[in-house]
């Protein structure tokens, strides 16, 4: 395994969810608009149960599956 | 057949059947003490799966969660920790897990022991956590009852819920361990995925047409719902974030998660569990859907934990009730039964062990066996003689638990780190949060969450400045070599 591939890892699979959690919500507490029938900050928050497991899944696969240590 | 009979025969049959599977799981086997704390570090994919699922799901899933999206609105999102949770878990459970492999470890304790070389540190640690966790299992008790007594149309007592509930997870968890606990999770995780898409996932749609008219009308009952910080106007952004933070963070220091780390058969099935894992979380939405519809409604609820049961009386016919009330049942269980077996595991393995060094694999066994059964007769007394509000005594219990982290997390990565930092450093974790959590008003502040910042964050920010000032000052820690190594290679 490439050390900058783990990096490249670390990034996607731990700041870039890290980062849309927590720096990226306070934008969305609003009402208004509704996405998806429900308001911005209850669709952000559930879209990213969604990309979470996305980024863990392109950390894993750049971690050659978890196979390789 | 009237509709409560149905609903107790549904309950009756869900225990029953919880029993039989957990006892069958282990019953014909002869457990080595590995055997019995982590299943001999054999499973797989989904074992792993739905033991992680079933831990983080518990009743407080049911009955809190829908409380507090009926009372505050949007503040109950901050459950999207979970997902940082998994992020963190993906990166750092690997290392508990290459540890545990190479060094033997089974509990947490063992971590503190070996790394930090200090008996009185593991049992500390040890300690802190069982006063953290035997609150957790009469909180999960609890709620067992409460669901068992409304579900069933108060022809269960609480207090009958509470003894049938502990009785069946104590007789599972003492025949067949981490086995037991994994199979009967199984069977759990399937039924609350049931009851969150099949029932509560229905009740907007049923009450309002769908989930976007649900929320037009609560825009118009109570628009302070929709947005942080929330109806009571207490939770705020800060408040949200530091929540989430907290939770993120102290998750994987909850000494239960660590058995099952340390169960996985390898690094493989560890990393593709958490992979899988925040797509399981979304199970939580339709739970605060449910909530939410009963706030749009407009219906006043002197308990708001009643939310969720409520939400499915004014949906379904009332027999639908019995399957919430197994559901609630599974929830409960899945969570504290795997706390039960931990808090036994630390009696046994770093109080007992340490208190009579020489004893056998299969004393040690036989004595987690009876640490079990005294733990479920006092969690339950507890249940029923004390009781106390769902979510605050989680969120106490989070900030005490997330003080392990300096000390868990730093230590396979700082050599420096050693016992005095740790110590003193968890020692200034939980009197800061314990200042702030009961003496806030002492203090002349007007509330715990001190600047709207969650009052673990503050403890867990002390713990860290605490730890790295000692390490600093101090000579560097020669046990750490053997774990660093180990987690390396």
């Amino acid at each position: 395994m490439m050390p900058n591939e783990k990096g490249i890892a670390v990034i996607i699979g731990l700041v870039v969810p890290w980062f849309l959690h927590i720096v990226v919500s306070p934008f969305l507490n609003r009402a208004e608009p509704f996405i998806l029938g429900m308001p911005p900050l209850f669709f952000w928050i559930t879209l990213l149960m969604f990309v979470t497991s996305l980024c863990l899944y392109i950390a894993y696969r750049l971690e050659g599956g978890g196979a390789v240590e | 057949m009237s509709e409560a009979v149905v609903a107790v025969s549904l309950i009756f049959i869900w225990v029953l059947v919880t029993l039989v599977v957990g006892v069958l799981a282990g019953i014909k086997r002869k457990f080595s003490l590995e055997g019995y704390l982590v299943s001999g570090r054999a499973l797989g994919l989904v074992f792993m799966y739905v033991l992680m699922a079933g831990e983080i799901y518990s009743a407080y899933a049911f009955l809190g969660t829908g409380g507090w999206a009926y009372s505050y609105g949007a503040p109950i999102l901050y459950i999207g920790y979970a997902a940082l949770a998994y992020s963190f878990g993906y990166f750092y459970a690997k290392y508990v897990w290459k540890a545990g492999k190479k060094l033997g470890y089974m509990t947490q304790g063992d971590l503190f022991r070996d790394r930090y070389g200090s008996v009185p540190l593991a049992v500390y640690m040890a300690l802190v956590g069982i006063v953290f966790m035997i609150p957790y299992i009469q909180l999960q008790l609890q709620g067992l009852g409460y669901i068992l007594h409304v579900t069933s149309f108060g022809k269960i007592s609480v207090r009958l819920g509470i003894i049938v509930g502990m009785t069946v997870m104590m007789i599972y968890v003492a025949t067949s361990g981490l086995r037991g606990i994994a199979w009967t999770n199984l069977l759990q995780a399937i039924l609350m995925f049931l009851v969150a898409w099949a029932i509560l996932f229905a009740v907007p749609f049923i009450k309002f047409g769908g989930v976007s008219e649900m929320f037009q009308a609560l825009k118009q009952v109570s628009p302070q719902h929709l947005t942080l910080p929330g109806a009571k106007g207490t939770m705020g952004v800060p408040w949200f974030l530091s929540t989430m933070i907290l939770c993120g963070l102290g998750f994987f220091m909850w000494p239960h998660l660590w058995l099952s780390i340390l169960g996985a058969k390898d690094i493989r099935a560890l990393r593709r569990t958490y992979v899988l894992l925040p797509i399981y979380t979304v199970f939580i939405i339709p739970v605060v859907l449910a909530g939410l519809t009963v706030a749009a409604l407009g219906i006043q609820l002197s308990k708001p934990d009643e939310a969720v049961l409520k939400a499915v009386e004014v949906s379904f016919p009332t027999w639908v009730l019995g399957i919430v009330g197994m559901g609630g049942f599974a929830a409960a269980t899945s969570t504290a039964s795997g706390i039960l077996l931990t808090v036994s595991a630390l009696l046994s393995k770093n109080i007992y062990n340490y208190i009579k060094p020489g004893a056998s694999d299969r004393e040690l066994v036989l004595a987690t066996r009876i640490a079990v059964i005294v733990v479920a007769i006092v969690a339950m007394l507890l249940a029923i003689f004390a009781g106390g509000r769902l979510v605050a005594l989680l969120l106490l219990g989070y900030s005490g638990i997330t003080q392990f982290f300096p000390g868990a997390v730093l230590g396979f990565f700082w050599d420096r780190v050693n016992k005095w930092a740790v110590g003193a450093g968890m020692t200034g974790g939980l009197i800061t949060i314990t200042l702030l959590k009961l003496f806030y008003s002492h203090l002349g502040l007007s509330s715990s969450n001190l600047l709207g910042i969650h009052f673990g964050l503050w403890g867990l920010i002390v713990n860290f400045l605490i730890v790295i000032a000692v390490s600093l000052a101090s000579k560097p820690d020669p046990n750490a070599a053997k774990l660093i190594e180990a987690i390396r290679s």
